[in-house]
């Protein structure tokens, strides 16, 4: 037998408003039915845990969602010839002074890229091909690094890569070409005639996306301004704000946003060009990442529902199966408020446990996956989503706490009806219950 | 009478069964309903996709669908119609054959690159929708000789109107240059600006002429009634066709010819049966609860019931009675609640407002109709039917130890 406490020795249990003692009543009373106790941990445990791997889920797959919409050369901020965007053609690129840059590169970004986009046609020996020809600046940093990190034979173009050009692995196949080998583009010049280049292959990368990796091809921007009498003409502009966009930003978008700073600064710089952001150019991917954290409510919500329906029945049970135990303590002098406070923190303790379990297990579940999950067996499937093929779960402690915070809040409000009801003083006197 | 006692077992605690009936049928009812939408989606989705261009299913040469050039054709001949016209379930279907070429205008002061294809005017407004999408002009005729129809974009790109000549520039299967004038007939505009950019169709007479490629195609595009009914045009058509020609011939269902939007289906269903399965895994839990606890607080009657001669099989039986009653209440309500609400909204269909630009993207339009099958609606009773089974067994396991009740226990 235990030996009791100085403080149950003296005190007796009419005087029990002690909140150590109740709390010892109520941590024992949760294991005289072990099981009971359990599925319910359970319930609550699996609820939490999977109202925050959702989330994680969420999370993971709109930053993933961003990053793609981001990091293959777009940008948060896109600068374009007016009419651009219809016809993305080399009569609608712009032309650019040295001074007209400086000025660009000399605004609050992190990085920035002016390159040439425009449909050309791509011919080896045997096969041609329509593909998405991209003349960019070698020395592109932050930018190219997408394409640049997966060069994957050969290597990605540098300063002197005149006549050279780096084509994706599917499209080679498709060219029936090789790295060394030579390709001839056409594309049409500034003139509107048709204009060739023979360009070697010097690298192949290999790209998330199938359909991407057989149309988008690299070329020097000096090059291709050369070969289609373009000098400082640029088809796109793209530019990274100062601070990196997340997704918060993005769900509390202000006109007074380091982004929206920019393209004001922007439009005012360079009034005749066509100045948007990517929530115009990606509405898609912008109304995604706003509907999934509205979506990830409406989970929790649902899932709460179903978790307060297992809460409240097995309450409703076991205060029913209790009444003969809430009457003889209330006739040994356990006040109701004192009762009341036992089985609250009954409820507490089940949800701090469930609570411990379902962070525990969600952290081990995040570690266990610390690489990545790889959806390559259905890359061409989240490329037509626009994410890319891994998805990295983060343990996202500040959304995990409000997950938490309201569901555990909700249970505890929602569960003190029936609490409160069973023990009014006219449900607990001897009279009602003991015969 | 176990029946009997069972069902009245149930009324004892009326606010217990009602809350388990009520979470078994909000689970079943959102399941029906949300599966339905999903489902009702990727129909949408595959139609409008597969109807614009590919069709349901295409017989090709066999290294078409990684290399789709000029090489890689087939040769048909006019006894392959008598097997196809054979075959009921086929609604439509036409032969095509396509290249990569360039086009300018007559004062070739514009040049674009295009895909240029070969289809039989006759045969194609049942396989794509494109015809129905001229804007200005008409669809190209069977009677039409150098007739050319062109995408929104290409059209602009290469300011020329309808009634305007362009030249096309390319090389034949021989590899030999193949150069030729067309007249514009009509433009069309798929709401795809890349597609419209690209977008250029002759017929397949003109095509096989200027290309070299008399009697050759590289697509059989078939369309059925429903888009189920393609993949069993399989076994119907091919051994017959290949016997028919030399060429290598290979069958693609629509999987195969949009991969990307298959798995994109895929993806998506995948996440959400992930998500319903935690949502029943939960339900179940609860549950398994309140049957366990049942059990527990009713030690006492069952013990009685045994001590007057109930065997602990009958006690078992009405445990599992009871368990089968509630959840089939709950399954009864959700299932057609869920039914209801879905026909509802097949009705009226469900509008996301400010979506459609977003949507066009997908090759859908903004109003969105649920379509329920077999799988949404049977999928959450399936999922419960596994569980219950779970709940007997642990009824059974629980009333092997039940004894009979004492006269000390009284």
């Amino acid at each position: 037998m235990k030996q009791k406490t100085a403080e149950q020795q003296t005190m007796p249990i009419h005087k029990s408003g002690n909140p150590a003692l109740i709390n010892r009543f109520a941590w024992r009373n949760l294991w005289r039915n072990p099981r009971r106790s359990l599925i319910l941990i359970l319930v609550t445990a699996l609820g939490l845990m999977s109202s925050l791997f959702f989330y994680s889920l969420m999370q993971a797959w709109a930053k993933s969602m961003l990053d793609h919409t981001l990091n293959s050369l777009s940008g948060e901020v896109q600068l374009h010839a007016p009419h651009y965007q219809d016809n993305p053609d080399v009569e609608h690129s712009m032309l650019l002074t040295s001074s007209q840059l400086t000025q660009l590169k000399s605004l609050p970004i992190r990085d920035f890229s002016a390159h040439l986009k425009l449909p050309a046609m791509i011919k080896s020996e045997y096969e041609t091909y329509p593909v998405q020809l991209l003349g960019v600046e070698p020395q592109t940093g932050r930018p190219l690094d997408f394409i640049r990190k997966t060069v994957h034979q050969g290597q990605f173009l540098n300063q002197d890569s005149t006549y050279q050009i780096v084509i994706g692995a599917k499209l080679a196949k498709r060219l029936n070409t090789d790295l060394g080998r030579k390709v001839v583009l056409m594309s049409q010049g500034n003139d509107g005639k048709l204009k060739e280049i023979g360009l070697t292959i010097v690298g192949l990368y290999r790209h998330s996306d199938p359909n991407a990796e057989a149309a988008m091809v690299f070329a020097d921007l000096k090059t291709v301004q050369n070969w289609l009498d373009i000098d400082n003409k640029y088809s796109e502009i793209t530019l990274n704000s100062s601070q990196p966009l997340d997704i918060q930003q993005i769900l509390n978008d202000t006109p007074n946003s380091p982004l929206n700073r920019l393209k004001n600064r922007l439009k005012q710089a360079f009034p005749e060009l066509d100045v948007q952001t990517w929530q115009s150019l990606q509405p898609f991917a912008n109304a995604s990442i706003k509907m999934m954290d509205s979506f990830n409510w409406v989970w929790i919500a649902m899932i709460l529902v179903l978790m307060l329906f297992g809460m409240i029945n097995t309450l409703l049970m076991s205060l029913y199966e209790r009444r003969r135990e809430f009457t003889t303590l209330y006739t040994i002098g356990l006040k109701s408020s004192a009762l009341r406070w036992m089985l609250l923190l009954e409820l507490v303790w089940i949800l701090a446990i469930a609570l411990l379990v379902s962070w525990g297990a969600m952290i081990a579940l995040i570690a266990s996956v610390s690489d990545g999950i790889d959806l390559g067996f259905l890359s061409e499937g989240a490329a037509w989503f626009g994410v890319d093929r891994i998805l990295y779960l983060n343990i996202e402690w500040q959304d995990w706490f409000d997950v938490s915070a309201a569901m555990v809040v909700t249970l505890i409000m929602i569960a003190a009806v029936p609490i409160w009801r069973s023990t009014r003083v006219a449900q607990l006197k001897p009279s009602n219950r003991i015969a | 009478m176990l029946i009997s006692l069972a069902w009245r077992n149930l009324w004892r605690h009326r606010k217990r069964t009602w809350i388990t009936v009520a979470a078994v049928g909000l689970t079943t009812l959102m399941l029906v309903f949300m599966l339905s939408f999903q489902f009702g989606i990727y129909d949408t989705m595959k139609e409008q996709n597969l109807k614009l261009m590919d069709g349901y299913a295409q017989i090709q040469q066999s290294d078409f669908l990684e290399q789709p050039n000029l090489e890689h054709s087939f040769v048909y001949s006019d006894q392959w119609s008598s097997v196809l016209d054979k075959v009921d379930s086929l609604s439509a279907y036409g032969f095509r054959a396509q290249t990569y070429v360039i086009l300018s205008n007559n004062a070739d002061t514009q040049n674009r690159g295009a895909l240029i294809m070969g289809v039989q005017p006759d045969k194609e407004p049942q396989l794509s929708s494109l015809a129905k999408k001229i804007i200005s002009g008409r669809y190209l005729q069977n009677s039409d000789d150098h007739k050319i129809v062109l995408g929104k974009q290409l059209a602009a790109q290469l300011r020329s109107k309808v009634g305007d000549q362009v030249q096309l520039l390319g090389e034949d299967r021989d590899g030999s240059l193949a150069i030729d004038l067309y007249e514009i007939v009509g433009i069309a505009d798929t709401h795809i600006p890349e597609l419209n950019r690209q977008l250029a169709q002759i017929t397949l007479s003109d095509f096989q002429i200027l290309f070299a490629m008399p009697n050759r195609a590289q697509q059989l595009v078939f369309m059925t009634a429903e888009i189920g009914q393609a993949a069993d045009l399989k076994p119907l058509v091919m051994p017959q066709l290949q016997s028919l020609t030399d060429s290598d011939l290979r069958f693609r269902n629509w999987q195969a010819l949009q991969p990307a939007l298959d798995q994109a289906i895929e993806l998506d269903l995948s996440s959400a049966i992930l998500w319903y399965a935690a949502l029943l895994l939960i339900v179940i839990l609860i549950l398994l609860n309140t049957l366990y606890m049942s059990i527990l607080e009713r030690q006492n009657e069952f013990s009685l019931l045994n001590a007057l001669g109930v065997q602990p099989i009958q006690i078992s039986q009405i445990l599992i009675l009871e368990i089968v009653f509630t959840t089939l209440l709950g399954l009864i309500s959700g299932v057609l609640l869920g039914m209801a609400v879905t026909e509802y909204f097949i009705f009226q269909g469900i509008t996301l407002p400010g979506s459609e630009g977003v949507f066009a993207q997908f090759g859908l339009s903004d109003t969105l109709y649920p379509v329920l099958s077999l799988l949404s609606v049977g999928f959450a009773p399936a999922v419960f039917g596994f569980g219950l089974i779970l709940l007997c067994a642990m009824v059974l396991f629980k009333m092997r130890s039940l004894k009979p009740l004492t006269g000390r226990q009284l």
